[in-house]
């Protein structure tokens, strides 16, 4: 009697099924690297605090004098702005403004100055600008700047200073992301 | 009733059911790992908190640190001028021009730049030699000073700051886009160390020339305004 051999039937080949797991396994690995590498650099969420006078024991009327300015400003309740060259941006509400122009490239103070002013109008930005400028006694303007706003980092520092305002400014790394401010009292 | 035939080989066939247990269970391990570092990364903070320096005069004297290039460089020119233009009133105008090339034969230098002396007799001659005398200020070859990495308390910057006086100076910081990670760590140990700092964005580019006077202090970023001085 003849009879028909059927290779297939000598049992289930698992190798199509291990492959695919091999394939998931390194996907997965590689995901996890890129998740890791992400986690511990670019996205990095980064907390921006005002900066501590350094306490030391006034030895003179002067050092005493110094350390009373510095007290005095450190209670003051400091507006927090992002500058990257063509947005400023307001922390922590992420309120946004455009500034179209290259400020550079204006030809007077005064000028330019109309013209962050005018791009300031009935914004959410400006309105906060505006109050701090109001309470200027007891506001400042901390400005965090990304090296693409460095070239007109003197122009929009002079606004501020323009309409009252202290200004201190701290470089943010371009790649910094997730950028948060210290909280009110935090 | 037909029967399977079975034959002996398949009793030899690799048995794979260890390894695809395996296998799973570290697949659902990944996935596990994965699913709890995203969900960590989107909750956690990770937390790097910024002093922000209080902008404060000062009338003592500047002395500007280039944070260029990833690098760290003190620009002290204050002695190494002092030493070219000391006694240089005294000399009669028709020799000042020999006085400054015999002074530039050997001309002062500092860990990362060298000075020299440039007199221009045409401008000596018609405005006098105030204006005529130029500081020139050039990198040494192989010193591009030092990285983030470098920075620490045994670092060539920590010993030049060290020979300074936190009374008597103040530090400005000229300072690049991709210097950021470098200026913060230089200014964190100026700052232990008592200086008075601010910063500005500057990028040099060498060989650096400004008139001398004997207020100038050296370049910086206030040769930078975009507009004429208010």
């Amino acid at each position: 009697m003849a009879s028909f051999r059927d290779d297939d039937e000598e049992g289930i080949s698992l190798f199509p099924m291990f492959n695919i797991l091999a394939c998931t396994l390194g996907v997965m690995v590689f995901i996890l690297a890129t998740v890791a590498t992400v986690s511990l650099g670019a996205d990095k969420a980064v907390e921006i605090a005002e900066g501590v006078p350094v306490e030391v024991a006034p030895d003179s009327a002067e050092q005493t004098i110094r350390d009373a300015a510095f007290g005095a400003r450190d209670r003051r309740d400091p507006l927090w702005v992002e500058w990257d060259g063509e947005v400023l941006l307001v922390y922590p509400s992420l309120d946004t403004v455009r500034v179209e122009r290259d400020l550079r490239a204006i030809g007077t103070w005064q000028e330019t100055w109309d013209h962050i002013s005018e791009s300031l109008t009935a914004t959410r930005v400006g309105n906060a600008v505006a109050q701090a400028a109001l309470d200027f006694e007891n506001r400042y303007i901390v400005l965090l700047v990304r090296p693409s706003g460095f070239e007109e980092l003197l122009e929009i520092r002079s606004y501020f200073e323009f309409l009252g305002l202290d200004v201190a400014v701290e470089p943010l790394n371009q790649g910094w992301q997730r950028v948060r401010v210290e909280d009110e009292g935090g | 009733m037909y029967r399977k035939p079975r034959g002996s080989d398949s009793q030899s066939i690799l048995n794979l059911d260890s390894l695809m247990d395996i296998l799973s269970c570290l697949v659902g391990v990944m996935l596990f790992l994965v699913i709890y570092t995203v969900l960590e990364l989107g909750a956690t903070a990770f937390q790097v908190t910024i002093p922000v320096p209080l902008d404060r005069p000062s009338d003592s004297r500047r002395v500007l640190v280039l944070a260029n290039g990833g690098t760290i460089r003190v620009l002290d020119s204050y002695r190494p001028v002092a030493d070219l233009t000391t006694g240089i009133e005294a000399v009669p105008l028709a020799q000042t021009y020999e006085y400054v090339r015999q002074v530039n034969l050997s001309p002062p230098t500092d860990a990362h730049f060298r000075y020299a002396l440039e007199y221009d007799e045409e401008m000596g001659l018609l405005q006098g030699p105030d204006s005529a005398f130029t500081i020139e200020i050039a990198e040494l070859p192989g010193e591009v000073g030092e990285s983030l990495a470098e920075l620490d308390e045994t670092s060539e910057y920590v010993r030049l700051l060290d020979e300074l006086d936190p009374e008597e100076v103040w530090v400005e910081f000229g300072v690049d886009g991709a210097s950021l990670d470098a200026f913060r760590r230089a200014r964190d140990l100026a700052e232990q160390r008592g200086f008075a700092t601010r910063w500005a964005p500057l990028v040099l580019e060498f060989p650096v020339r400004y008139t001398f006077t004997p207020e100038a202090d050296g370049p910086g970023p206030r040769d930078l305004l975009s507009k004429p001085r208010r």
